[in-house]
């Protein structure tokens, strides 16, 4: 009886080792038309080999209630439950599954679940909303991305700019690349996936390029400012502009994925820039990556046990705790390329996590 | 008795389990989700309550206030540090809700490559505040930035903002 009971101590040890597959999921097209059909990608890593995928879908449709609140409820007839099992008996580390599904009709809203499996069994899944067919709430923001209450989550709206989009909908396109490919291989955004919620505007706005000498013009429409559930907006536009930010939103072509992370971690994060001739100040709020003296600088870094000498003037009267050296994307956005938030900025982006699940 | 060696074995290994994630592994907005367990209905944007929508459009003269009570989500108090911070005081004068968001007059150039700033002739922002009923004035302060150390008073009667000298 005791050998059992070594034996169950020590499996379940091995067993606390095993960690989950990491996790990828994304649909296409964003937002799709009316009938169109969805393309559903799963793609898992795990070390101890992926034995299982799932993938679920359910079916909404939109309707407004009593009480006049924007709601979803199951459809009549709708998908509902497993769409499709994938095994894989040879356990491959690495898997790229797709599932096409048929369309959806007009006010759709679609919920998917992907759940993978390693070989002992531990387990990962991810669950998305998303629009499809016509969208029938006026220019409220329209869901792309979307898992949970937006008072815990932040929430971003993605604004066409009229200048270069004939219709909001000709930016989606850009912007599968933007999240799936950008926002969502940020080391912070993907470790707090879950909290971050994309949404475009039915409207189009406009952003003016910064050295034109036009008056600034950052027109974001009033249905994305007055929602009271969007946390900030990014202009999208593909002619190239110097751009700029004020009030948390900010324009960006869909490629600078850097740029646009940069951007969101000002608007999200309360992050201050790293780089000399930025927007700099103190912060009453924890793991602040600007200090107004090098002694103030020191302190914090080794209240945190990292190095006080890593403190770095950045220009007259303003110090950051991280090095350059380590390239935090609040020093260096990258432009195209995705940098990662560093120690001090990373610790930030936590403590706004659980603070932002916790209110 | 029985060995407790074996217990011993087992706290270990569930120690292990529990420190075995690195801070940068951890996950967040991860929900568990179960399959058999997925709402039937769900309101697209949350669940709204009863708020006070305050826009306010800046100036280089000040800041005007435009009120109305609507349904919405109250906006994040989260971050305290902003330039401009809004607060909502009740009949006495007791805070209801304080938030803190950008200083809407002024742009910096998005990125890290060859920063500038200017300053906006004019801008607007809109904050969503709880009980709207309870609230009787908001108070302005711009802490940093352009207008600096500007200050206003609106009082809110049923919604309706006036400005207070």
């Amino acid at each position: 009886m005791s050998r059992l009971r070594y034996i169950l101590a020590i499996l379940g040890l091995a067993g606390c080792g095993n960690q989950a597959p990491s996790l990828q999921t994304r649909y296409d097209p964003l937002h799709p038309a009316n009938n169109t059909n969805v393309e559903f990608r799963i793609q898992a890593q795990d070390k101890d080999g992926i034995g299982n995928a799932k993938l679920y879908v359910y079916e909404y449709e939109f309707f407004t209630s009593n009480t006049g609140m924007q709601s979803a409820r199951r459809r009549t007839g709708g998908r509902w439950g497993l769409q499709r099992e994938w095994n894989f008996p040879t356990q491959p580390t690495t898997i790229d599954e797709k599932e096409s599904v048929s369309g959806f009709p007009a006010g759709s809203y679609i919920s998917y679940l992907a759940q993978v499996s390693d070989s002992k069994g531990a387990t990962r899944e991810e669950q998305w909303y998303f629009a499809a067919g016509t969208w029938p709430f006026g220019n409220s923001p329209i869901p792309l991305l979307a898992n949970g209450a937006p008072a815990h989550r932040i929430d971003v709206a993605f604004v066409a700019d009229r200048g270069d989009f004939a219709a909001a909908r000709d930016m989606l396109p850009r912007l599968a690349a933007l999240i799936f490919d950008g926002y969502h291989t940020n080391n912070v955004v993907r470790r707090g996936k879950g909290m971050w919620q994309f949404y475009y505007s039915p409207e189009r706005g406009f952003i003016s390029d910064f050295d034109d000498g036009s008056p600034f013009t950052l027109d974001v429409p009033a249905s994305v400012t007055n929602s009271g559930i969007i946390d900030h907006a990014a202009i999208i536009h593909t002619t190239t502009k110097r751009d700029w930010a004020s009030g948390g939103n900010f324009g960006t072509e869909p490629q600078n994925r850097g740029t646009a992370v940069h951007e969101s971690g000002h608007a999200a994060f309360g992050l201050a820039d790293e780089y000399d001739g930025g927007g700099h100040f103190t912060s009453s709020d924890p793991y602040h990556n600007n200090y107004s003296s090098a002694n103030s600088c020191q302190n914090y870094n080794q209240s945190h046990n990292w190095p006080g000498t890593d403190c770095e003037a950045i220009q007259t009267g303003w110090w950051r705790p991280e090095p350059n050296g380590l390239q935090c994307i609040m020093v260096n956005d990258g432009d195209a390329a995705m940098p990662d938030f560093e120690r001090s900025c990373s610790s930030r982006a936590t403590w706004y996590y659980l603070t932002l699940e916790g209110s | 008795m029985t060995n407790p060696a074996w217990l011993i074995v087992l706290a270990l290994g569930l120690g292990a389990c529990v420190s075995h994630k690195t801070e940068a592994e951890k996950e967040y907005g991860v929900t568990k989700a179960d399959p058999q367990k997925v709402p039937a209905t769900m309101p697209v944007y949350g669940v709204q309550e009863s708020v006070l929508v305050a826009t306010f459009i800046t100036t280089k003269g000040g800041y005007r206030a435009i009120t109305r009570i609507g349904q919405g989500v109250p906006t994040s108090t989260i971050h305290q540090s902003r330039p401009v911070l809004v607060t909502a005081r009740g009949g006495t004068g007791d805070v209801i809700a304080s938030v803190s968001v950008f200083n809407p007059r002024e742009i910096r150039t998005a990125g890290t490559s060859k920063p500038d700033s200017a300053v906006a002739d004019s801008s607007s922002f809109t904050v969503t505040l709880p009980k709207p009923d309870a609230i009787r004035r908001l108070d302005v302060a711009v802490r940093r930035g352009p207008d600096s150390g500007y200050r206003a008073g609106f009082a809110i009667e049923r919604g309706t903002a006036r400005p207070v000298r």
